[in-house]
């Protein structure tokens, strides 16, 4: 199903149509995720680990189960923050541009919506004859490319494996999807997450 | 005099007018500032007022409404114009309810500790510490991360979003697609002027930088663009003002030329003049910039109304010169009254300048510079340029008829009787109050744009701020005292009010210099740092963030380490 090589990127072609196509699901979708976030803030990244659902429509759940139970679902441009003996905190999708973007590409992900991801990014996407991909997107709106520089996305024929977003900070955070979730090292490194993601299974 | 010596004079006198007016289009610096014409401030009270009516926050704030099109389209705009706006040097903020964290005033993160309320009852040890350490760190692999990502090193206990919950308002307009919106369909905006707001002119330029940026934005044209707020109001004053002096000066110019065409029957008469009132005009307007850096508008243009007086000058030479007569000799019999009249009125216009008004002040500089100027150019230059013969309108045939016509005309003794009952009955059947004691009516603003403005107003604000309680440089020990007693006394006097809806108040401390190391929650420097490097280490925080973090903390709470 892809069909450009490593070295010929194309420009939201055809093929990265059938790609997305072919990654979409019915709502709702689950899938286990597993984050390491490299922040200049920190010493060491951080690691959290727990389940993403899509849960139709604009509506995603983010539940995380390691290491502190917390929820943080996106609906009708709302944020909501649930953490064990906290208070529930809320927010408006437009202080976090980020957010936005997050929700945008992975909507567009999951239910195969190939025009949505094109309208927010820009689409490059390369691949190798054993059906590894790589789905690069540059978001399109000068503002919040100021916050998050590219998102890239990688994967093997219809399963993504991996979710990059480089933030314009330098900043990046690695998500781990599907089944590759259980494979976090206890101390990853930008290097050991890059090989694992573009690995075969 | 001889022809000669004459058209030397002329050409020296003329050559003197244009060196002065090089010398004011080279100095002369308009001010519009409205302050200046109110009297030096005194009393701590009084300079509490000034400093809110000129650079206060309400006399800066522009409100703006735009209507005329679908929501969707108006929140565009509004939002377009908020970024069109929101880097120009004009403006100090631009609202329009999309809530960012760099809408907070950065100046006062500096203050946070003193403003929020964390730490009247928590103590900043380490236990505290050690849990809002940990609760960023869950915030940072949460989705919130972006947005408190900038915030976290130097304040990593978020008294800012406190302070930004504390602050906002109880009751704010609605927002629609991220933008406040009106029942009616409007977006607002507002829009904080760097300029103050009695500053006609600089709030014109504001005003029109708005005004083009909103223009300039694609699909504004099927909107309206509504404009409120005190310095919109100082500008239109000043247009509206202008206007009719301009509309009256034209007419009062006209007259007054037609009526000593019709008087002198020459215009050789007539140019020479107005050569003292000119020399009076220019030599004041360059004693005021001698005097003064900056000449306000209005003393331009009251001035020149009160130099006008300056006009009989000449006019009193030209009338009482009889045909024949010569010139100087008829100066030198009129000097005497002339000189009384120029002392005495440059007498009156010494009071402005005992006012002490600033503005008042520049009058009377300029009014007598001028007035003596006139005065004594009428006196010893004027008469050896006029005309050596002149002729005597008295003979003149249809002038002693009309003098005749108007002798015979009927003089009838019930008139003042009519005309004073005509004045009872004005007085007793005039519509409206016979006594106005309100001072809103002394404003030239049209009613329906006060209307407007107030009505806009209350969409923001269920109250107005009636009340401002400051309390001006307490100790410096005390400062920590002062502000939780006040915060107290405050909350209390609020408590009472709740039963008439007003809003809560907010405590807001100035920036004082004050060592809050005393009574507060704030452990002494050296532990703090100390403790803080080892929490923040405990946590993962990289030591650049976590020593940039504290060396704010020391410098902001007032540490002397």
């Amino acid at each position: 199903m892809v069909t450009a090589s490593a070295s010929e990127p194309a420009v939201a072609s055809s093929s990265a149509q059938t790609l997305l196509a072919a990654l979409g699901q019915p709502a709702p979708a689950h899938t286990p995720f597993a984050e390491a976030r490299f922040l200049k803030l920190l010493d060491r990244p951080l690691v959290v680990s727990g389940q993403l659902s899509w849960l139709g429509g604009d509506k995603l759940e983010r539940r995380v189960d390691h290491p502190q139970r917390e929820t943080a679902t996106i609906a009708d441009g709302e944020v909501t923050q649930q953490r064990e003996g906290r208070h529930v905190r809320h927010f408006s999708l437009k202080r976090a541009p980020q957010l936005q973007v997050l929700l945008d590409s992975f909507v567009a992900l999951l239910s195969g919506d190939a025009a949505r991801l094109q309208q927010t990014f820009g689409i490059r996407q390369t691949g190798d004859a054993r059906g590894a991909w790589t789905l690069t997107l540059v978001p399109r709106d000068p503002r919040v490319a100021k916050a998050v520089a590219s998102i890239r996305i990688d994967g093997v024929r219809d399963q993504s494996r991996c979710m990059l977003m480089q933030e314009a900070d330098g900043d990046l955070a690695v998500d781990l999807l599907g089944p590759l979730a259980t494979r976090m090292p206890a101390e990853p490194t930008r290097e050991a997450l890059q090989t694992l993601c573009q690995g075969m299974p | 005099m001889r022809p000669g010596a004459r058209a030397t004079l002329l050409v020296l006198w003329l050559l003197a007018l244009a060196g002065l007016g090089w010398v004011v289009s080279q100095r002369l610096r308009v001010s519009t500032d409205l302050r200046s014409f109110m009297p030096a401030p005194t009393t701590p009270d009084q300079r509490l007022l000034m400093e809110q009516v000129g650079d206060g926050p309400g006399s800066r704030l522009l409100l703006l409404s735009i209507s005329g099109a679908p929501d969707a389209q108006l929140a565009g705009l509004s939002q377009g114009l908020v970024k069109a706006l929101q880097h120009d040097r004009r403006y100090s903020q631009v609202l329009n309810g999309n809530f960012d964290l760099a809408a907070l005033d950065s100046t006062l993160l500096p203050y946070r500790y003193l403003l929020s309320p964390t730490l009247d009852t928590q103590r900043l040890d380490e236990a505290y510490l050690r849990d809002q350490l940990q609760q960023r760190l869950d915030d940072l692999s949460s989705p919130a991360a972006s947005l408190l990502k900038g915030l976290l090193p130097r304040d990593p206990t978020l008294e800012m979003l406190k302070l930004a919950e504390r602050w906002a308002p109880a009751k704010s307009p609605e927002l629609r697609d991220g933008v406040w919106f009106t029942p009616r369909h409007e977006a607002l905006l507002l829009v904080q002027t760097l300029a103050a707001g009695f500053d006609p002119g600089a709030q014109q330029h504001a005003i029109d930088g708005i005004q083009h940026a909103f223009h300039a934005l694609p699909g504004s044209a099927a909107a309206k663009l509504e404009l409120s707020g005190p310095g919109y109001f100082s500008v239109v004053i000043g247009a509206q003002t202008r206007h009719q002096a301009d509309w009256i000066g034209r007419i009062s110019t006209v007259g007054f030329i037609t009526l000593l065409l019709l008087a002198y029957r020459s215009i050789t008469s007539l140019l020479l003049s107005a050569l003292p009132i000119a020399s009076a005009a220019l030599a004041g307007i360059a004693a005021l910039t001698v005097a003064f850096s900056e000449v306000h508008g209005i003393t331009l243009a009251f001035g020149f109304t009160l130099l006008g007086v300056a006009q009989e000058y000449p006019i009193r030479v030209l009338s009482h010169r009889r045909a024949g007569e010569d010139a100087l000799q008829s100066v030198r019999d009129l000097w005497p009254l002339l000189l009384t009249a120029i002392a005495s009125a440059c007498i009156a216009y010494l009071a402005f300048y005992a006012s002490g008004v600033n503005g008042l002040k520049q009058l009377a500089v300029f009014t007598i510079v001028g007035l003596l100027v006139a005065g004594f150019s009428t006196r010893y230059l004027l008469p050896y340029l006029l005309p050596q013969r002149v002729r005597d309108v008295a003979t003149m045939g249809w002038l002693i008829a009309a003098r005749r016509w108007v002798d015979h005309l009927p003089r009838p003794r019930w008139i003042p009787l009519l005309v004073a009952l005509a004045i009872v009955g004005m007085l007793a059947w005039a519509p409206g109050p016979f006594w106005q004691n309100n001072l809103a009516a002394l404003t030239p603003v049209p009613p329906a744009m006060l209307r407007m403005t107030r009505a806009c107003a209350r969409r923001w604000v269920r109250r107005t701020c009636a009340i401002c309680w400051c309390f001006r440089r307490p100790p410096r020990r005390a400062c920590w005292r002062c502000r939780n007693s006040c915060s107290r006394r405050l909350t209390c006097w609020w408590r009472s009010m709740r039963s008439t809806r007003s809003n809560c108040p907010r405590v807001i401390c100035p920036p004082s210099r004050c060592n809050a190391n005393g009574n507060s929650g704030y452990p002494i420097a050296p532990r703090l740092s100390r403790r803080c490097t080892e929490l923040c280490k405990a946590c993962h925080f990289a030591p650049t963030c976590s020593s940039r973090s504290l060396t704010t903390w020391k410098r902001r709470v007032g540490c002397r380490h």
